[in-house]
C-alpha cells in the first residue's frame, strides 16, 4: 500500500515539474492547443460549403440557337457548377483551363438545333479535367445532368406532340433510374469524409512530435537523472508524470473535436457516441506510446525528431480516406497498417459509422491497443540514455 | 572613384562565396540536415509515388441484391459486373449485404426490386436502389459513376428496343432515344489516375518543406549555439552588409536544391509514368524563383526559430494546411476570401499551382504567368523581410 502511494507521489512530482517546464516556454502551448485550434477552424471554415458550389467552368456557343441557350440557361440553375465566361474558340477555352480559370467546358457545335431537329443527332461536345480531381469530378457529373436533361428536352417535345401523357413520358425516357444513398454522408459532403480524419491525423502528428521533443529535450538538456530522481528512480513513473499533462490535454482537445463534429455540428454516424470517444482515445494512447518508441529507439532529439516527423506526416496519407489502401501495392498495404490513424479510420468507419458492434472492428481495436506495447521495447535503452546520457546532444 | 567601386563589388562577391562554401561545409557536417535535405529529398518523393503506384481503383467489391432474379434483372447485373470499377459479390438478401458492408467487406450495395422487369415491361419507370459508403472518396466515386453509367445505358436500350416495338427504324430509334449525344472528353490526366492527380502537386510541396525544415534547423542550431542567440560568427559581414550574408546563404541551398529539384520535377515523373509535359527550360524557368521565393521566406522565419528543434515542432503539421491551400484538393473557386489572401503568402501555393498547370496540363509558359509574377514579387519582398529579419536577430 504504502509502495502505492509512493508510486503517485512520485508521478504527481514529475507531474508539478512538467507543468512548470510547459508555462516557461510558449512551444508547449503551440504544440498542443494553438495548431490543433487552428487545424480545427481552418479545415472547418474552408470547406463550409461541405460540396465545392459553383465550380466555374466555360462554354463555347457556335449555334448560338434556341436550344443551346436554353441548355445554357440549365447549367447556371445547377448548383454544381456556374457559367463564368463565353469563350469563341475550343483553343481559347483549352488556354482557360490551362490558366486554371475553369475546370471545364462544353461546345456547342454549329447548326446544333437545326440538327437535332432533323434528326441528323448532332453531337454535344463536354471536356473537363482530372488534373484537379474534385472539381473536376463535379464539372463531368453536372455536364452529365446537363446533357440528359437537355436529351429529355427534346424528346419531351416530340413525345408531347405525340399526345403521350406525362407519367409515361418519364418512363419512355428513362426507364429505369437509380436512387442514391450515400451511407452517413447524405449531402455527399467532401467536407464530413476529410476532415473526419484530418483533424484526427494532426492530433495523432502533433502527439507523437510532442512526445518525442519533450522527452528528447531534457535528454539535450542533459536534465534526465534529476527528471529520474523526481520519479523515485523509476522510469515508468517519469515517463507516466511526463507525458500526463500532455495526454489530458490531447484527450480534452479529442473529446471536444468529437463533441463538435458530431453532436454541435451533426456528422452522422450510425453506431452510438461513446464508440467515437474510446477510438479517440486510443489514438491519443497509441500516439504517445509511438512518440515514446521514437526517442526509445533514437535518443537523440535531432534524429528522433526528424524520424517521427517524417513518419507521422505519411501517416495521413496512409490513412487510406482518399486513396484506398486496398488499392495500393501489398507491401504498401502492409506498411500503412503500422499508423495509429490507420486504425483509427478502420474503427470510426466499422464501428462508429457503419455500427458494426465489437464483432467487426476487434482487430483493429487489438492493433491500437498493440501500439501500447511499443515503449516496452526500448524503455531499457531509454532508461540508460537518461542515466548515462551517453548520446549525443548536438 | 569607379576603381574603388569595382573593387567593393569584388570583396562583396568573394564575400558571398565564402558564405556560401561555408553553409554548404556546414550542412554536410551537419547529420539532421542532411537526413531532411537530401535524404528525404531523394526518398519522399519515390515514397509518395509509390504509395500512389495503384493509380486507379479498380473492381471495388460491391453487393448485389437481386430481388428480381429474371434475365432482365441479370442484365442489368451483368453489365455492372463487367464494368472496369466495380466487381459484384452475390448477397441472399439485403440482411446479408448490410453485415457484410459494416465489415467493410463490400463498399457498396446494388438493390434491384422484384417488380424490376414487370415495370419496364408494361412501360413504367423502375428504380434501383444503390447504397454506398462514403467514408473513402475514390471508391464513392467510382461505383457511384459505373451504376449511373449502366442505368444510362441500360435505359437507352431498353428505350430503343421500345421504340423498334413500335415499328421505328434503327436510325429513327436512335433518334427518338437520344436526339442530341454527348461526347464526355478529359482534356488532362485522361487515365483519370490517382497518382497523376496527386503527385505532380506533392513533389512541389516536399521540396517548399524540406527546404523550410533545413534552413529552420540550421539557422536554430546556430541561436542556440550562440550566447545571445545571435546568428552571427566570424564569417559574418558587417551589420550593414546583410543583405550579402543572405544571399550567400541562400546560394547554398539554392545550388544544392538545383540538382535535387531536377531529380524531383524532371525524374521521378519519368520514373513513375506520371505527366511531364513541361519542358526542361521551362521547368528551370519556373524553378529560379521557386526556389528563391523558398529561400527567402525560410529565412524570414528564422527571427521566430531560437532553437534547432522548434522548426520542426512548429511547422510540420503546416504540410497539411499547405497542401489544402496550394487548391490541389479544394477548388480555389470555393475558398473563402480570407484563405484565399492567405494562402497567397505562401511560396508553395503559387509554386504548386505553377507546376500542376506546366506539367499535367501542358499549359504553355505564357499561360502561367500570373503564378510565375507573383513569385517574383515573392522573392523581393522575402528577401527584404529576410534582411530585416537578420538585421533585427543581430541586433
Amino acid at each position: 500500500m504504502s509502495n502505492r502511494t509512493n508510486m503517485f507521489n512520485c508521478i504527481l512530482k514529475v507531474f508539478r515539474r512538467e507543468e512548470k517546464i510547459m508555462r516557461s516556454r510558449p512551444i508547449y502551448l503551440y504544440g498542443t492547443i494553438l495548431v490543433l485550434a487552428f487545424s480545427a477552424v481552418f479545415l472547418l471554415t474552408l470547406m463550409y460549403q461541405g460540396l465545392p458550389q459553383k465550380v466555374p467552368v466555360g462554354v463555347v456557343d457556335m449555334d448560338n440557337s434556341y436550344l443551346s441557350r436554353s441548355a445554357i440557361k440549365q447549367i447556371n440553375a445547377l448548383q454544381g457548377i456556374e457559367i463564368v465566361n463565353r469563350y469563341s474558340s475550343f483553343r481559347e477555352a483549352k488556354e482557360a483551363m490551362q490558366k486554371g480559370e475553369i475546370y471545364g467546358f462544353i461546345e456547342f457545335p454549329e447548326g446544333l438545333y437545326k440538327d437535332a431537329v432533323n434528326g441528323l443527332r448532332p453531337e454535344l461536345q463536354c471536356y473537363y479535367t482530372e488534373a484537379y480531381m474534385v472539381p473536376g469530378t463535379l464539372a463531368y457529373r453536372n455536364f452529365f445532368t446537363m446533357a440528359n436533361v437537355l436529351n429529355a428536352g427534346v424528346r419531351r417535345e416530340t413525345l408531347r406532340a405525340k399526345g403521350t401523357d406525362e407519367a409515361l413520358i418519364m418512363a419512355q425516357l428513362q426507364p429505369i433510374t437509380i436512387d442514391t444513398h450515400s451511407i452517413c454522408n447524405p449531402y455527399s459532403s467532401y467536407a464530413i469524409y476529410l476532415i473526419s480524419i484530418l483533424w484526427p491525423g494532426i492530433l495523432s502528428l502533433c502527439i507523437i512530435v510532442m512526445t518525442v521533443f519533450t522527452i528528447g529535450y531534457e535528454l539535450k538538456m542533459k536534465t534526465t537523472p534529476e527528471l529520474l530522481e523526481t520519479a523515485g528512480g523509476s522510469i515508468i513513473n517519469a515517463l507516466v508524470g511526463k507525458l500526463l499533462p500532455y495526454c489530458l490535454i490531447y484527450l480534452v482537445l479529442g473529446f471536444s473535436f468529437e463533441v463538435l463534429a458530431y453532436k454541435i455540428i451533426g456528422y452522422p454516424i450510425m453506431g452510438p457516441f461513446w464508440t467515437m470517444l474510446i477510438t479517440v482515445t486510443l489514438l491519443v494512447l497509441s500516439s504517445h506510446a509511438v512518440g515514446i518508441f521514437f526517442i526509445g529507439l533514437f535518443p537523440v532529439l535531432r534524429d528522433a525528431l526528424s524520424a517521427a516527423s517524417l513518419y507521422s506526416v505519411l501517416g495521413i496519407s496512409m490513412s487510406g480516406m482518399t486513396f484506398p489502401v486496398e488499392m495500393m501495392i501489398p507491401p504498401m498495404q502492409g506498411f500503412a497498417q503500422i499508423f495509429p490513424i490507420r486504425q483509427y479510420y478502420l474503427v470510426y468507419v466499422k464501428w462508429a459509422m457503419l455500427d458494426s458492434g465489437v464483432g467487426e472492428c476487434w482487430v483493429n481495436l487489438l492493433g491500437m491497443c498493440i501500439f501500447l506495447l511499443l515503449p516496452f521495447l526500448v524503455l531499457n535503452r531509454l532508461q540508460n540514455a537518461m542515466i548515462k546520457l551517453n548520446y549525443p546532444t548536438k | 572613384m569607379r576603381d574603388f567601386k569595382f573593387r567593393n563589388i569584388k570583396t562583396a562577391l568573394s564575400q558571398m562565396l565564402m558564405i556560401t562554401w561555408n553553409e554548404i561545409r556546414c550542412i554536410f557536417k551537419d547529420s539532421g540536415v542532411l537526413l531532411i535535405l537530401i535524404i528525404a529529398g531523394i526518398g519522399y518523393p519515390l515514397l509518395y509515388s509509390v504509395v500512389y503506384l495503384g493509380e486507379s481503383v479498380d473492381q471495388i467489391p460491391v453487393g448485389i441484391v437481386d430481388e428480381c432474379g429474371d434475365s432482365q434483372s441479370r442484365s442489368f447485373t451483368r453489365k455492372l459486373d463487367a464494368t472496369r470499377e466495380i466487381e459484384l459479390v452475390d448477397c441472399v438478401n439485403m440482411d446479408e449485404a448490410i453485415q457484410m458492408m459494416k465489415g467493410r467487406r463490400i463498399h457498396g450495395i446494388v438493390v434491384i426490386p422484384k417488380d424490376f422487369t414487370q415495370r419496364i415491361g408494361s412501360g413504367r419507370q423502375t428504380t434501383v436502389s444503390l447504397y454506398i459508403n462514403m467514408a473513402t472518396f475514390f471508391i464513392y466515386k467510382n461505383i457511384a459513376l459505373a451504376c449511373n453509367y449502366v442505368m444510362l445505358d441500360e435505359g437507352k436500350n431498353i428505350a430503343i428496343q421500345r421504340c423498334s416495338a413500335q415499328g421505328l427504324t434503327e436510325h429513327e430509334s436512335l433518334v427518338a432515344v437520344e436526339p442530341v449525344p454527348n461526347r464526355m472528353t478529359i482534356l488532362f490526366n485522361p487515365g483519370n489516375g490517382f497518382a497523376s492527380f496527386f503527385v505532380p502537386g506533392v513533389i512541389v510541396l516536399i521540396i517548399h518543406q524540406l527546404i523550410f525544415l533545413a534552413i529552420g534547423m540550421m539557422t536554430g542550431t546556430r541561436r542556440e549555439e550562440n550566447e545571445n542567440r545571435k546568428l552571427s560568427t566570424e564569417e559574418d559581414p558587417s551589420k550593414k552588409k546583410v543583405y550579402r550574408y543572405i544571399i550567400g546563404q541562400g546560394a547554398a541551398y539554392f545550388f544544392i536544391y538545383a540538382i535535387i529539384g531536377t531529380y524531383i520535377l524532371m525524374f521521378v515523373p519519368r520514373i513513375f509514368g506520371l505527366p511531364h509535359y513541361a519542358s526542361a527550360w521551362d521547368v528551370y524557368r519556373f524553378l529560379l524563383p521557386f526556389l528563391l521565393a523558398v529561400i527567402f521566406f525560410s529565412q524570414t522565419w528564422a527571427i521566430f526559430i531560437r532553437n534547432r528543434e522548434t522548426g520542426m515542432v512548429m511547422f510540420l503539421f503546416f504540410s497539411i494546411i499547405l497542401l489544402f491551400l496550394s487548391g490541389l484538393t479544394w477548388p480555389v473557386s470555393s475558398f473563402p476570401a480570407f484563405w484565399k489572401y492567405f494562402s497567397y503568402i505562401f511560396p508553395a501555393t503559387f509554386g504548386v499551382q505553377g507546376f500542376v498547370k506546366l506539367n499535367c496540363c501542358g499549359a504553355d509558359f505564357a499561360l502561367i504567368s500570373k503564378e510565375f509574377i507573383a513569385l517574383w514579387i515573392q522573392v523581393i519582398v522575402y528577401f527584404v523581410t529576410a534582411c530585416l529579419s537578420y538585421r533585427y536577430i543581430n541586433k
